[in-house]
């Protein structure tokens, strides 16, 4: 459930944006709950970027509006950075400065002192991303990894009640993903993540409501339970040997099964019954062992992850457009 | 964690928020690093070093021509730098700010919105709570404080004292004060012209191109109209239609048309307006 207007932290009705005759977004309406981690979800080119460009004043939308904090995208654009955190794609910043004079630099946007508390946040902020060891240093010389970090604590520096992060973990290894997801997950508490990505397991992982996006357009917007729901389809995966035809049609014809699907996998029969009743499930398994030819090897409810969700969106918007 | 009600936070949104924070970051650029001081070394060297190489001439070779037979005019001007020796200094500094100082200007100030788009750092720097024109502004005032503490205070500070050890001779110091406004006011044409080009261009070409033809144009166009050398600032410097207006400041002498003063400051007001302007409807 998408909660009261009262909740929302940004809130689009038919956002566009063209760039010289070519849609990069095609009326977005989205809504994104106050205290959510939002996952904005993609392939590239999608409009990812774009949209959270128009949400912090860095292009003008073509047509229809948005909201932040209740504080309109165009007019309002400095009230509502503010009150947001922001780390780009690809981060920029000057490399003649330190990783402490950037955050100085940042934080004196926000704050005019009192000097010493307004270092101590700084500290707390190399903190909470591990750069303290190099907070001296120039960052000419960061890699890919201390520098999302960087990003992230530039990002932060001002407790931001929205917290925007384009791709904030596609640049970096494994460790450096992981280390970025735990960071937004120890921030959830305090704000609200949008952040957009295109790595499935990233949203599976920490998002609790999610947008999936594909060519400029919504596909889906729902809380990630909901959307891994799917379609409220139960379906069952077998892993068979033996002579299956005769169970086969035995399974088939009972009235709780909707769809029986077998393919061969090296020599196995695999199986994937949809039902229309989960209570099934024991009486599923019995009917196919009751015929002695058949030795069930495996046995288990089908789990949809995000992935299959998202193809199966993408597949169904091109086939709609066919 | 300690919230944010416990700092002093920020509250203006206006049409200057950022400004500060940027100016200050400009200003630490110039004077917080090497940068002024190799800015004073450059300028110091080209100008007290060619006003020391034309005091140790004597008039006649600096001023007077190859032949034994010198023309009326340069009779006079012989004349005149013999009666006011400050001349020989002070005509060669207004040459070379008009010039050579424009040229500096215009290498200084090409990368300072364009290197900012280019590189990302505008972008990121725009996500934060600032006014673009706060953004363009503090680039105005860190580029003009740092070219007009280092090209005119500390050079022409250098250059008068210098004039008064070789000569003895004292120049008032508010009409000197009166001739480097003008020099500050002729770069400043530069300085605004290139910032308003940086907003419109992405090619550093343009940025400097322009502005050169504008430099050298009243040179190189034959029989420029008089009405166009009065409302550019060529004439602040130089003689055309009028002798060039900081030598009549500096000799005490009136100033024959405020034209020129008065078109250049309205110039840099245009230039800053459309910047902001123009800069306002970038995209990132």
């Amino acid at each position: 459930m998408i909660p009261s207007d009262k909740n929302l932290v940004i809130e689009t009705q038919a956002l566009t944006k063209t760039y010289k005759g070519v849609q990069a977004l095609s009326f977005l309406s989205l809504q994104v709950p106050q205290h959510s981690i939002f996952g904005f979800l993609g392939p590239n080119g999608a409009g990812k970027t774009t949209t959270i460009k128009l949400l912090l004043g860095l292009a003008r939308p073509t047509s229809g509006s948005g909201r932040v904090f209740g504080c309109d995208i165009v007019k309002e654009s400095v009230k509502i950075r503010k009150r947001v955190g922001y780390l780009a794609q690809d981060p920029r910043y000057y490399e003649y400065m330190t990783a402490r004079e950037t955050l100085r630099f940042t934080a004196n946007f926000f704050f005019r002192g009192p000097r010493r508390m307004v270092e101590e946040r700084i500290t707390e902020t190399l903190d909470l991303v591990d750069l303290s060891e190099k907070a001296d240093r120039s960052i000419k010389g960061f890699s890919g990894g201390e520098r999302q970090r960087l990003g992230i604590a530039q990002a932060q520096v001002n407790y931001p009640d929205l917290l925007i992060l384009d791709e904030p973990a596609a640049s970096l290894d494994p460790q450096g993903r992981h280390d970025v997801l735990d960071v937004m997950e120890r921030l959830r508490k305090y704000t609200t993540i949008f952040y957009s990505t295109h790595i499935l397991d990233d949203v599976q992982r920490v998002s609790d409501t999610v947008c999936i996006l594909n060519k400029g357009k919504l596909i889906a917007l729902a809380p990630i339970e909901q959307l891994m729901a799917g379609s409220g389809e139960i379906v069952y995966q077998l892993n068979t040997q033996g002579e299956i035809n005769q169970v086969r049609e035995l399974v088939s014809g009972m009235p709780w099964v909707k769809q029986v699907k077998v393919s061969n996998v090296n020599g196995h029969s695999a199986w994937e019954v949809s039902i229309t009743d989960e209570s099934m499930e024991d009486q599923l398994l019995r009917l196919v062992m009751s015929d002695p030819k058949v030795h069930v090897k495996d046995f288990g409810r089908h789990k949809q992850d995000l992935e299959d969700v998202f193809l199966n969106l993408v597949e169904e918007v091109e086939h709609g457009k066919q | 964690m300690a919230s944010n009600s416990e700092l002093m936070v920020r509250g203006d949104s206006s049409w200057l928020s950022g400004f500060t924070n940027l100016w200050n970051k400009e200003n630490r650029r110039w004077w917080g690093t090497r940068y002024w001081l190799v800015q004073l070394i450059i300028w110091a060297l080209i100008i007290n070093g060619i006003t020391f190489a034309l005091y140790q001439l004597p008039v006649e070779e600096t001023y007077g021509s190859d032949s034994s037979d010198t023309s009326v005019t340069e009779q006079s001007e012989i004349e005149l730098m013999t009666q006011h020796p400050e001349l020989i200094g002070l005509i060669p500094f207004m040459r070379l700010a008009g010039l050579g100082m424009v040229i500096g200007v215009l290498v200084i100030a090409q990368g300072a919105i364009i290197r900012e788009k280019q590189s990302g750092t505008a972008a990121w720097v725009l996500s934060k709570p600032v006014a673009r024109s706060g953004f363009v502004l503090s680039k105005l005032a860190g580029l003009g404080l740092g070219i007009f503490g280092v090209m005119c205070v500390l050079v022409g500070t250098g250059l008068y004292t210098q004039i008064w050890l070789t000569t003895g001779v004292h120049i008032p110091p508010l009409r000197y004060a009166g001739m480097l406004g003008l020099v500050f006011l002729d770069l400043l044409f530069y300085l605004t012209l290139s910032i308003m080009l940086g907003t419109i261009f992405n090619s550093r070409g343009a940025l400097i191109g322009i502005p050169l033809i504008l430099v050298f144009a009243y040179m190189i166009i034959p029989n420029i109209p008089s009405w166009l050398i009065a409302i550019m600032p060529w004439n602040l410097l130089d003689d055309l239609t009028y002798p060039s207006l900081a030598l009549s400041v500096v000799q005490g002498q009136p100033i024959q048309s405020f034209t020129p003063i008065i078109a250049t400051v309205l110039w840099c007001i245009g230039f800053i307006g459309v910047a902001i302007w123009r800069f306002q409807k970038e995209e990132f």
